[in-house]
């Protein structure tokens, strides 16, 4: 693959992992720090897969979901009901035992040399199928029941409990499916890069995906997507200047969340923007007809 | 014999993560936000100390002190920059978890720039490193550690309790509402606790940066102190005490019987069941949210 062919499959891997980061902050309100360990924990599940049995793609990143899912069922189980800073602060403690475990099992999981020669499978045609797939799940579950019950929840807890929604069973089946989709990305990053190290699903990584989401407007998920393509293409037109970027983008969050509180589109989607022309020209379209008439 | 010397280093390790614990805790106790920047302070104070110590060879108490006021500098200008705004428009705490860490990862790639990422180490301070206590062996920075950490904690309970300040600062902590209509300055006691948070942060982090080595990430220390002040329950002052000085011991002992690379799963697992069946934490009382 040429650099720009692999530049756009590495966005769109990105953006699977912040839709679940979306589905996360902005609909739920829980504070994931530690998010970037279920792409770890993915990325491994599908790299020792792929390495020691030869088998398609679909059930490599199959095991992916599946894993991830499980691990956030665990992590979950016992913390989702608690406040969110112990939700935050305990997901930030998972992603460094994960990392940790790692680095420690190198008989299995090869410490931290990681696992090499996965196959190099992720073409960006297959990385845009998933991503619009993915995107198509999460529109879905906005829109549904549940995530209307997920937005209650994330605008007053209490208020959503005696409405007779059942809080934690909601919250913990967001975490679980957002730790499904984050695995995903991950599995999909093993079959692009061929290679997966521990080092690099630190919180800053999670950090990052969370600063992407609040640029956007947490309850935009047009918001989310565009600021999170324009922070993927940034460290490469910025390559020379590396430390800077990261700066830069701090810099930009703070001003954000101080000037504009609900992010750069607000609630804006743009379904909206289609939905105002086709107002605009049914009215235009009416007059005309009352005019005729 | 043996396990008095372990006795020994997890106290003085756990006395080190309380203080991270308590800078931690102060914060959340008044504002109700997790502060992640807390971490970031630690790292700009630790590099700052080892300039002063190592460019401008100064001897270890004035390094400590002129560190610590310029961590406690540093923790003011991040609640002015990052906080000062949002209190005052009254935002949701997510908009303070995201400010927080964003200014945490801040002064860490500040730090890296500066720096860049290479280790450094602290020049030696004592002619002496360890001495012998009776078949225990001490190390001379372990109980400098274990000195200033009393010292300082015992500072701070004096402030907490004993002055004007640490009045308001408490009152402020119960309802920040009725505070300010007790004519309490609610801008100045805030910028108050961040300083003092700083110095204890500061302290904490030239004590990291001398008994680990120097390097951008070691603010990610911070998560210990978290822990701990889970442990003992989230903004609970005495709770972070006992939280620094369990976990401090509950790793020592756990370095000594699995190996230290391992250690942060095992500390990982029993926290996760600790919080299982005590989650309000060893002190914490839970409040019960109100409408």
């Amino acid at each position: 693959m040429d650099f720009y062919m692999t530049l756009f499959t590495s966005i769109c891997v990105n953006l699977v992992a912040i839709l679940s980061m979306f589905m996360l902050i902005g609909l739920t309100g829980i504070f994931s720090m530690g998010q970037a360990a279920f792409m770890c924990v993915g990325a491994y599940a599908t790299g020792l897969v792929a390495v020691n049995f030869d088998i398609p793609m679909v059930f490599g990143l199959l095991i992916a979901v599946l894993v991830g899912m499980l691990f956030a069922f665990v992590v979950g189980m016992p913390v989702i009901k608690l406040r969110t800073d112990y939700v935050a602060l305990i997901t930030l403690g998972f992603g460094e035992a994960v990392v940790a475990l790692l680095n420690n099992t190198s008989n299995i999981t090869g410490g931290s040399m990681g696992i090499n020669g996965i196959p190099q499978k992720l073409t960006a045609g297959i990385a845009a199928f998933i991503l619009i797939a993915v995107l198509y799940v999460v529109i879905n579950f906005k829109n549904s029941k549940y995530g209307r019950q997920c937005i209650a929840i994330k605008n007053d807890q209490i208020s959503a409990a005696s409405m007779g929604i059942d809080v934690n069973r909601i919250k913990l089946m967001t975490f679980v499916i957002a730790g499904g989709i984050t695995a995903l990305s991950g599995g999909m990053l093993a079959y692009l890069t061929t290679y997966v190290e521990p080092m690099a699903y630190g919180s800053s990584r999670s950090i990052d995906w969370i600063s992407v989401v609040f640029i956007g407007g947490i309850n935009s998920l047009t918001g989310a997507l565009v600021s999170g393509a324009i922070f993927g293409i940034l460290p490469e037109a910025l390559r020379f200047a590396d430390a800077l970027r990261i700066v830069a983008q701090c810099v930009i969050v703070i001003l954000v969340i101080n000037f504009m509180p609900n992010g750069v589109f607000g609630g804006y989607e743009i379904t909206d923007l289609f939905k105002l022309c086709y107002k605009k020209i049914s009215s235009f379209v009416s007059k005309k007809k009352v005019k005729e008439g | 014999m043996f396990y008095l010397q372990l006795l020994l280093n997890g106290i003085s390790l756990g006395s080190v993560y309380a203080l991270i614990a308590l800078g931690f805790t102060l914060i959340y106790s008044i504002l109700k936000f997790s502060n992640f920047s807390h971490g970031g302070v630690m790292v700009v104070s630790a590099y700052i100390g080892f300039v002063f110590a190592g460019t401008l060879k100064m001897n270890f108490p004035m390094m400590l002190i002129l560190s610590a006021l310029v961590g406690g500098s540093i923790s003011c200008l991040v609640q002015f920059i990052g906080f000062e705004r949002l209190r005052k428009t009254n935002g949701s705490v997510m908009l303070y978890f995201v400010s927080s860490s964003t200014m945490g990862i801040l002064l860490q790639n500040l730090i890296a720039i500066t720096f860049s990422s290479n280790y450094y180490s602290y020049p030696m301070f004592f002619k002496k490193s360890f001495f012998q206590l009776g078949g225990i062996t001490i190390a001379v920075t372990d109980l400098m550690m274990l000195v200033i950490s009393a010292i300082s904690i015992s500072i701070l309970m004096f402030v907490l309790y004993r002055t004007r300040i640490g009045v308001s600062i408490r009152a402020l902590s119960m309802d920040s509402n009725a505070a300010k209509l007790m004519g309490i300055n609610v801008s100045l006691i805030v910028a108050m606790t961040f300083f003092i948070s700083g110095v204890l942060g500061a302290v904490s982090g030239v004590f990291c940066g001398m008994n680990y080595s120097l390097y951008p990430q070691l603010g990610n220390l911070v998560l210990k102190g978290m822990i701990a002040s889970i442990l003992g329950g989230l903004g609970n002052i005495s709770g972070a005490l006992y939280g620094g000085l369990l976990l401090g011991l509950a790793e020592i002992f756990l370095i000594n019987f699995v190996g230290s690379g391992i250690t942060p799963v095992f500390t990982f697992v029993l926290f996760i069941l600790f919080l299982m069946i005590r989650p309000q934490g060893i002190s914490g009382k839970f409040i019960s949210e109100k409408v």
